[in-house]
């Protein structure tokens, strides 16, 4: 009997491990951010600047966190430039509370400048998904080299 | 072995608390910002006519009419390493009043990458370059922003001027590549 008691306990424990992983929380991110700024964009003609600030829909970006069952979690964000300048400020903000899932998601309601070391964006609880993300940029001026800049947002759901 | 079991069941169990308290995933987003090339060029209106009036003492000769009141104001993004220039010209049929020349001289003010003046210009209809060295910038766009723009009716022959000769001549401004 013992022995019978024992392989079912292994096999439980097995199995803890095995739900646990599985159940780990998942973020998915859908959208992306592309904006061409050319002459139209001059405040007031020749002669005159950039417009500075840009930024994309409200719901530029949608966020979901699943795989959570009962658990807290947050999320973090960092940028992972390919071709960036050092004037560009990008900020990212969080514009509604999610429409979809039993949980809840606080915080990240004003602009958080993305930099390239991790910050904490937003933090909830249990699976959330439907949750809209704006982008902003700051910086833009006709001092900035004429070509494309690409930076990668990237995001990271941990468990708490 | 009932200690080895133990062991086990507790490297299953901290695996199990790991997964609970330590599972992370990441997803990624990408933004992509485009400053497309930019070269926009405008003038502040028309220079004053220039005419040739008669001197103060008789015998001298008149003096060179100008007029300094007009700006170029552009504004320019080029990628690293590019330069533009500001050039002028009439019209292949345009021409200054018998025995002048019409002279241009553009002074931009000095700020960084507005470029720099290449001097007085006699008008052709060949394009000639005026600012040189232009990079990204932008002039500003108030009354007197931009490269100022000095226009000279030169009289070099006294004995052409034909009284009553009137000139209206489009002068024709490109800011382009080098």
């Amino acid at each position: 009997m013992r022995p019978v008691a024992g392989t079912a306990v292994r096999f439980l424990l097995a199995a803890f491990v095995a739900w646990n992983l599985a159940q780990a929380a998942t973020i998915t991110i859908t959208g992306s951010w592309s904006r061409v700024i050319g002459a139209g964009d001059l405040t007031g003609g020749p002669g005159s600047n950039l417009t500075a600030t840009y930024t994309s829909a409200t719901n530029q970006v949608l966020m979901g966190v699943t795989g959570a069952g009962n658990r807290n979690w947050r999320v973090d964000v960092r940028r992972i430039d390919t071709i960036w300048h050092a004037d560009f400020v990008l900020s990212i903000r969080r514009t509604n509370n999610g429409t979809a899932g039993p949980g809840t998601v606080t915080g990240g309601t004003n602009y958080l400048q993305i930099t390239a070391t991790s910050q904490t964006f937003v933090t909830g609880r249990r699976n959330r998904t439907g949750i809209t993300l704006q982008e902003r940029l700051n910086g833009v001026s006709v001092s900035i080299p004429a070509t494309a800049y690409t930076t990668t947002i990237l995001f990271t759901v941990v468990e708490i | 072995m009932k200690a080895l079991k133990t062991l086990m069941v507790g490297i299953v169990f901290v695996l199990g608390l790991a997964g609970l308290t330590f599972a992370q995933t990441t997803a990624s987003q990408t933004v992509t910002m485009q400053i497309s090339a930019i070269s926009v060029l405008g003038v502040t209106g028309n220079p004053a006519a220039l005419t040739v009036t008669a001197p103060a003492l008789g015998g001298d000769l008149p003096d060179n009419p100008t007029s300094n009141t007009t700006y170029a104001r552009y504004t320019s993004t080029v990628a690293a390493g590019v330069t533009r220039r500001l050039q002028a010209n009439w019209g292949v049929a345009d021409g200054a009043p018998a025995g002048c020349q019409l002279q241009l001289t553009a002074t931009p003010a000095g700020l960084p990458n507005q470029g720099s003046s290449s001097g007085q210009i006699t008008m052709t209809s060949t394009a000639t370059n005026i600012v040189t060295g232009i990079g990204s910038c932008a002039t500003g766009t108030t009354a007197t922003s931009g490269a100022q723009l000095a226009y000279v009716l030169s009289v070099d022959t006294m004995t052409a001027l034909v009284a009553g000769d009137n000139h209206v001549v489009t002068i024709t401004l490109t800011l382009t590549d080098n």
